[in-house]
């Protein structure tokens, strides 16, 4: 219990923290394309945190968040961009939209278990790309929708770091609504879910209401960070939102710690930086970036920040034991 | 006394195999129903069809009178059955007070706008649910456990935990599979003990399956013998000791053996 305690303390504290560095990051980095990167972090850690529900809480494999994400830039798009309707309206349609979506699909498809409904939502990330690219009445095909408008704040547009802050006050209300289902009695029917779907349906959980409730709440979160994107860089196109993009949301939940609050936040961080910081490598960056990846798969199978619900022990109990252990053997060797 | 479950010529066909032939029988309100039957007799596959993991291929089964053939397991669970695995099944990430509260899932009802924006009401609930919990280890006796993992419990404490999580679905009738297995003697004592607690302090029916002979006839009213899917007895300890058939389908028809199995 104390043990847990301290846990659960430490990652509050933690969260502080980053939270803390979160808010005030925009008065030291000041240059153009690093605020550009807080954006796109602040934006996956929105995307990482709504798969988590998906992913870490409810142990569903699926591979199509970026068609959700894509739908609602879409939606943005094609409502505010095409039609002129005010911008809150498109960021709500966004949202509900990609939450339709994920609904119709999941109903059918969350039959299927593990890596048959990782191949089935596969195959739904690429449908939902090839209409992208195909409908042309509706998105305008490969050339994408251009000129979408940004949002105004006392007669100007949003500019970067205005925008820095509005990715984060969703991302922080994605984690906020996550949190909350995640830490009470619907978390409690997902995490059961996860753990054992039999045992979950014979203490009378409705696996198939509950997996579609998850499902719908992530595909709508990530419908809305859609929507903010749209608008962020004023233009979309059916590239921005490829497999691609859902593998790499899928590897922040896995590296950062499925099943916790922090964790999502640290690999969204993590897998959109890096990149960048091994940038001065040239060539090399892609390999070290794949080979950084797979030595933290081996050390820490349960993620960066994996501990507080999923098995094992805390990122700072197992240095400190690593530390303790390599004290004792030189010891040994005295 | 009312018939609270019941099976109605339930048989159960798994393409060519027949898993269960036409089996009758009922749990009446208060008693301990044993089931029992050599290995591949059928037990739990008629376990299944009671739990609602599938439907019989004919016959019906019948809770309160009502015939539940149609109902998913989440739905029977709400009227009042619970159950718990052959094989434990916990959720073994959680912590022992959290396999409870999630047991407690369908006698709350905190849905999104209560979760999200921590509601008076909501909150109040969150803390009955902890409390209720806390009260049912302390029923088992794992009190002080509540905060570790399921699966860093040993095996005994595994299986009341799970026996539990099923009491937190408040339910009428508690169907045990196998409740003693793989427990020593004096784990066995102390499931037999709790058994009758669960019927004389918390009024539930209980339905058990188990190999354990000496469980057996201590716990129960009354038993169901069951060979190769056909139920072949029905009565007290006493009546099931000493038929024939049952005799036969545990041991062959070796006369030595048999005096044994009559004197224990």
């Amino acid at each position: 219990m104390k043990e847990k305690l301290k846990n659960i303390k430490k990652e509050k504290l933690f969260g502080i923290l980053v939270l803390l560095f979160a808010l005030t990051a925009p008065l030291f980095i000041t240059k153009a394309y690093n605020v550009h990167l807080l954006v796109l972090c602040a934006i996956y850690v929105g995307l990482a945190t709504s798969m988590n529900l998906i992913l870490g809480y409810t142990g569903l494999f699926t591979l199509c968040h970026a068609a959700f994400f894509g739908m609602g830039a879409y939606t943005t798009a094609i409502l505010v961009g095409k039609f002129g309707l005010p911008i809150w309206t498109g960021f709500v349609c966004s949202g509900f939209i990609a939450a339709l979506f994920g609904l119709l699909i999941a109903w059918p498809s969350l039959r299927l278990r593990g890596d048959y409904l990782a191949i089935v939502t596969l195959g739904f990330g690429q449908i939902v790309r090839l209409i992208e690219l195909n409908e042309q009445w509706l998105t305008n095909g490969a050339m994408g929708i251009t000129a979408i408008p940004k949002p105004k704040w006392f007669g100007q547009s949003f500019g970067k770091v205005q925008f820095y802050y509005l990715a984060l006050v969703i991302a922080l209300l994605i984690i906020f609504i996550v949190y909350r289902i995640a830490h009470t009695r619907i978390g409690r029917a997902l995490i059961a879910i996860r753990e054992d779907d039999r045992a979950a349906m014979a203490i009378g959980i409705n696996v198939r209401s509950y997996k579609m409730l998850a499902f719908g709440v992530g595909c709508f979160t990530a419908g809305l960070m859609g929507s903010v994107y749209a608008h962020y860089i004023s233009f979309v196109a059916p590239d921005q939102y490829t497999f691609q993009i859902s593998v790499n949301i899928f590897i922040m939940v896995v590296l950062g710690g499925m099943g916790t609050t922090m964790g999502p936040v640290i690999g969204a961080c993590l897998l959109t930086l890096l990149p960048e910081v091994l940038r001065f490598i040239g060539d090399w960056r892609m390999l070290i970036y794949g080979l950084l990846l797979v030595v933290c798969m081996i050390f820490r199978p349960q993620g960066i920040m994996g501990s507080f619900q999923i098995g094992g022990t805390s990122i700072w109990t197992t240095i400190r034991r690593r530390i303790e252990r390599g004290k004792h053997s030189r010891k040994g060797v005295e | 006394m009312a018939v609270l479950l019941e099976a109605k010529n339930v048989s159960k066909f798994f393409g060519g195999v027949k898993a269960l032939t036409d089996v009758s029988f009922a749990v009446k309100e208060g008693e301990i129903l044993g089931m029992i039957g050599p290995n591949g007799a059928g037990k739990t596959t008629m376990f299944n069809c009671m739990a609602g993991v599938f439907p019989p291929t004919e016959g019906e089964v019948l809770m309160f009178g009502k015939n539940v053939n149609a109902l998913p397991t989440h739905k029977r669970v709400e009227m009042g059955m619970a159950r718990t695995f052959q094989n434990i099944k916990l959720f073994a990430n959680c912590s022992a007070a959290e396999n409870v509260m999630a047991g407690r899932h369908c006698r709350t009802k905190n849905w999104l706008l209560p979760t999200i924006f921590c509601t008076p009401g909501g909150r109040k609930e969150e803390k009955e649910c902890r409390e209720s919990a806390l009260s049912y280890l302390e029923f088992v006796g794992l009190w002080e456990k509540s905060s570790l993992f399921a699966r860093n419990l040993p095996y005994g404490e595994q299986r009341s935990l799970e026996i539990a999580r099923a009491l937190a679905t408040e339910p009428k009738v508690i169907l045990l599979d196998e409740p003693a297995a793989g427990m020593n003697e004096i784990e066995k004592d102390a499931l037999q003990v709790l058994v009758q607690r669960i019927r004389e302090e918390l009024k539930i029916t209980v339905l058990i399956i188990e190999h354990d002979m000496k469980v057996v006839m201590n716990l129960c009213d009354r038993i169901v013998v069951l060979n190769q899917g056909e139920k072949i007895c029905e009565g007290t300890p006493q009546v099931v000791r000493t038929d024939e058939k049952v005799i036969e389908a545990y041991l062959g028809s070796s006369q030595g053996r048999r005096e044994r199995f009559v004197k224990h």
